[in-house]
């Protein structure tokens, strides 16, 4: 043992960062109901309800990381259909933000929803880990590593992608925007949602004002 | 110099065993074993299952960096088999198209509908104890489409799986919970489709009878 010590000592600290570890899991974001969201607006049995989280601290909590600092905008949105007969379809190309400042028809998307792009960027922000560190710093970095992949999980399974929502139901998950870096602080777009009844052949849009301030 | 080597050689060790694992790209095996889906009262249409080059080139991939390597598992076969296997499973008929083939883009004509089946996301969390518990989470995606490409149904569907995380350098590494992934998505997808209302509504209504 004896001038080996430091080198166990080491070896004990590795490994008892290492063991037993299982991956720290971020929280659901919890459920309420309809109304208990910030901004909800009904049309013919549809409820939708958004929710911008334009929060540090509350991005933090349930994504891991300050998202906003990425430029990403993460807005919960929930759909409940009162609707007796009618099916809704929302598909993510039907989210989008649009320029609050023009009317109309006129309006210009705001952003990128694409979630490939999206992503990067979040994997970008939470991949501090990426230099690496050397082997005194090994636990730390494998530490930090383990929460990217985390985060980077936690992003992707929250993600709304397309969903029907039947009678009765009620479907919820977050619509993601890489906003332009270009843009001038504080941001107010529009969130335009819309939803297509496909046995009617009909769309109802909803539109929510967001101001977004930078953090 | 004797004592050197003995005091540096479990470090130098160490570094030898990071800069084998780092940098490189390290493709592990592909889920073999298919899913089972339970047979039910099939939905009464004849459907054309739509397998995209996205799908047959699906993959899990964990970007490396100075630590650990670029790791890469391949799911396209794994998601076109269990894919069919839940379209036989759940549909009265089903055709196969697959997107080489040369009708890959015209309208299909002897079926009710187009389903088409996606992977929107796949990740994992990373356990720093190579003994613990890995978790995969992966989403689905199925679109229902006329004949002339017009949505009539979509949905997502979220699927986990746990396991052991394995050793870097084996490569059925995380097979268990990737298997166990793809097993909860196309179960709970299974039920899915089989219990829309609006599927059940096309089937109902929109639906030409079976040929003799």
């Amino acid at each position: 043992m004896g001038r080996n010590w430091p080198t166990i000592l080491m070896l004990g600290v590795l490994v008892g960062f290492l063991a037993g570890c299982t991956a720290a899991r971020l929280p659901e974001y919890p459920s309420k109901t309809i109304n208990d969201y910030g901004e909800h607006k009904s049309n013919g049995g549809l409820t939708v309800s958004v929710h911008p989280m334009t929060d540090p601290q509350e991005t933090k909590q349930y994504f891991g990381t300050n998202l906003l600092h990425s430029d990403v905008l993460a807005v919960l949105i929930v759909v409940e259909n009162h609707n007796p007969s009618a099916s809704y379809i929302v598909l993510r190309d039907h989210i989008c933000l649009v320029d609050a400042g023009k009317e109309g028809h006129g309006r210009t998307r705001v952003g990128n929803n694409d979630a490939a792009i999206v992503a990067r960027l979040v994997a970008m922000a939470a991949g501090f880990a990426v230099p690496g560190g050397g082997i005194a710093l090994m636990p730390v970095v494998f530490s930090l590593e383990s929460d990217a992949a985390e985060v980077r999980r936690n992003f992707a399974a929250k993600e709304w992608h397309q969903e029907t929502i039947s009678p009765g139901e009620c479907k919820r998950g977050f619509a993601y925007f890489q906003l332009p870096k270009d843009h001038p602080w504080p941001m107010d777009v529009l969130l335009r949602i819309g939803l297509s009844d496909p046995i009617a052949g009909t769309t109802s849009t909803f539109d929510y004002a967001i101001h977004i301030g930078k953090n | 110099m004797g004592n050197i080597i003995r005091h540096r050689g479990i470090p130098i060790f160490i570094c030898l065993l990071v800069s084998m694992a780092a940098g490189c790209t390290f493709t592990r095996n592909e889920p073999s074993q298919r899913v089972t889906i339970e047979q039910r009262n099939k939905v009464n249409m004849a459907i054309e299952l739509r397998l995209t080059e996205a799908l047959e080139q699906a993959k899990w991939e964990q970007p490396g960096n100075l630590m650990t390597r670029h790791l890469i598992q391949p799911l396209g076969t794994a998601l076109c088999d269990d894919s069919e296997v839940l379209a036989r499973a759940v549909f009265r008929e089903v055709q196969v198209r697959k997107s080489g083939t040369e009708s890959g883009q015209a309208s299909p004509t002897n079926v009710d509908a187009v389903l088409v089946p996606g992977l929107a996301s796949v990740e994992r969390d990373l356990p720093a104890d190579p003994f613990g518990l890995q978790t995969t989470t992966m989403q689905v995606t199925w679109t229902l489409l006329d004949r002339n490409g017009k949505v009539l149904w979509a949905t997502t569907v979220t699927g986990e799986g746990t396991g052991p995380v394995g050793m870097f350098f084996d490569k059925d590494a995380g097979i268990t919970n990737m298997g166990n992934a793809l097993q909860d998505a196309f179960r709970k997808s299974a039920a899915e489709i089989a219990s829309a209302p609006l599927i059940q509504q096309y089937a109902a209504h929109a639906v030409k009878p079976a040929a003799q």
